[in-house]
């Protein structure tokens, strides 16, 4: 499905085919430091924060109803729509913060998660459960890490092993990966300004466009204490702010690539890449506005 | 293969995924430019990191895009597929900084340590052949900081093999490093950051020579690069975005290896740092 035109668009959305989900979201008690991204989904605020419930190492899927089977903390955007499709029409983002600008927020519809991870040892660690994707093949998928539990000072690299888009087995991060030492909950940490950090996503192995599945993980060094989350997710939009006190406003519709898809049980939550040194406990908040047919 | 509509295009990322973004932050940059010079980013700490144009003496040195040894622009793609610069989207937040105009570069050949002192021929030794493209534009970047003014000769190869080709370059040796020398600087040099050819030249494929006309002190690299799309700040603490596509009518092409970073035309007045944070988007099909 979807709109076969404007006049189709406006005709579905003014039948009662449409969704406004305002949010807010907070820093927290660290605060953000500049040039890092941050999972607002495990952020407190509405919808509440993920705190990556589940077994150690073991897949957990999230949704829209559901969330991760503890916390239903993805923004809620109209439940299921099929056989039409959802699509975002227009978002907006404000912080009346100074430090909270410049700044980026990406939406993911996150696939889920393998929580528990250790920073604290070298063994191998391997993933457990097969993920249930919205995507096909995981086309489009990408995967990020998220502090769960602060880490300690120690320099350590990560390795991974994963199937690619193509169903193959045993790919690994095609360059060294590093995560950053006393990562604090909340900090998506391969992300910042050192040498070898990426971010907000994981790079992929040559010829790769998607991720189906981890079976392992392994970091190079011990570093007590410390656990994170790998995730992932496939990247919806994104939307910058850029000056406090002004919401930042982006038309889906009319802007190429236009009109992203939503597709049903998404579990949506935003990304946040820091353009300051972000003081701790700033609120930012936001809406995203949907429609179907 | 090319990009064969804008059906194909939004495929790529709605549907196969075949994209990715890759985000820059650089925490400092080239420092206390004055208004109207063209400055290289690539020289500033951050994420790409620190371009210091590492290589012998006047030796043909080819750059290559590995890690983030400049802007990464994703994975590896399929033999037949071709990668594009979707879009690019960049702030900055400081205010001396805009207007300014951005332009983004695949560097490709780069000749470290041309020496300031000299007012000898500086040979330049052809180690390495210029990678991705068959030419480009040359800037000359400052290394390590000088004192004056002055002129050189840079004797070159042009785009169709012709070796002996020749040009006067204006140089400015007493900017910082970072600084584009190449760039404008005295009342004659056009406002450009790329070295004027002699007439009827297009490209250079290499650097035979170049001597300076007065000792200066300091050093240089020369610069081989080929620019792939330009944008404009407007002003502090907006987000400039831009979708080349849309905007410009072209799908800019990011060859293998591509070696990304940032120069940049800054309009205001002395500046101690960057930062600017932005990203690329890129597709490949």
């Amino acid at each position: 499905m979807g709109f076969s035109s404007l006049d189709d668009l406006i005709s579905e959305i003014t039948s009662g085919k449409f969704n406004r989900q305002d949010w807010q979201k907070s820093t927290g008690a660290n605060g953000f430091a500049v040039g890092r991204w941050y999972d607002f989904g495990a952020a407190a605020g509405f919808p509440v924060a993920n705190a990556f419930a589940g077994t150690a190492l073991a897949w957990r899927t999230c949704d829209e109803a559901t969330g991760n089977g503890t916390q239903i903390f993805g923004m809620p955007h109209g439940g299921l729509v099929t056989p039409d499709t959802k699509h975002v029409l227009n978002t907006m983002a404000l912080s009346a913060v100074a430090t909270a600008v410049p700044g980026v927020l990406m939406f993911v519809d996150l696939q889920g998660y393998w929580p528990g991870i250790q920073t604290n040892t070298v063994a191998v660690q391997a993933l457990t459960g097969i993920p249930a994707l919205r995507y096909a093949n995981g086309a489009g998928c990408r995967l990020y890490t998220v502090c769960t539990t602060g880490t300690g000072a120690s320099a350590q690299n990560i390795a991974l092993s994963y199937t690619d888009q193509g169903g193959v087995a045993g790919n690994t991060l095609p360059i060294t990966v590093a995560m950053t030492a006393s990562a604090v909950p909340t900090h998506i940490h391969h992300s910042g300004t050192a040498a070898n950090n990426y971010g907000p996503f994981l790079p992929l192995a040559s010829g790769d466009s998607g991720v189906q599945n981890v079976a392992s993980v392994t970091m190079s060094g011990a570093n007590t204490p410390g656990t994170f989350a790998l995730c992932l997710a496939r990247p919806l939009f994104q939307i910058p702010i850029s000056i406090a006190g002004v919401a930042a406003e982006r038309d889906l519709v009319n802007q190429l690539p236009s009109l992203p898809r939503v597709m049903d049980g998404a579990c949506v939550v935003p990304l946040f890449f820091a353009g300051a040194a972000t003081a701790a406990n700033t609120p930012i908040m936001g809406a995203v506005e949907l429609g179907w047919g | 293969m090319p990009m064969q509509s804008v059906r194909a295009l939004a495929a790529t990322i709605e549907d196969t995924g075949e994209t990715w973004t890759s985000w820059f932050y650089k925490t400092g940059g080239p420092s206390n430019a004055g208004a109207k010079r063209w400055l290289d980013a690539s020289m500033g700490a951050g994420t790409p990191k620190y371009n210091a144009y590492v290589g012998s003496q006047g030796e043909a040195t080819a750059l290559v895009g590995t890690r983030n040894n400049s802007i990464y622009v994703g994975p590896g793609i399929d033999a037949g597929k071709t990668r594009y610069l979707h879009s690019v989207q960049m702030i900055c937040a400081i205010a001396n900084l805009a207007p300014s105009t951005w332009m983004l570069l695949d560097y490709l050949l780069c000749y470290p340590l041309i020496d300031g002192d000299s007012t000898d021929q500086q040979d330049m030794v052809q180690t390495d052949a210029i990678p991705r493209y068959a030419s480009g534009q040359v800037m000359i970047v400052c290394t390590t900081p000088a004192v004056t003014d002055a002129q050189a000769t840079m004797i070159y190869t042009n785009e169709a093999g012709v070796a002996g080709r020749s040009t006067q370059v204006n140089l400015r040796f007493q900017n910082q490093v970072g600084h584009i020398l190449s760039g404008p600087n005295t009342a004659q040099a056009p406002l450009t950051p790329f070295v004027t050819l002699q007439s009827g030249d297009a490209g250079v494929k290499s650097i035979e020579s170049i001597t300076l006309a007065t000792p200066l002190g300091g050093f240089a690299a020369a610069v081989i690069v080929q620019p792939v799309t330009t944008w404009t700040i407007p002003d502090n603490n907006l987000f400039c975005e831009v979708n080349p596509f849309k905007d410009k009518a072209v799908l800019p092409e990011i060859r293998n290896g591509a070696y990304l970073n940032l120069i940049y035309l800054q309009l205001g007045a002395a500046v101690t740092a960057l930062p600017i944070m932005g990203h690329l988007q890129f597709v490949w099909s």
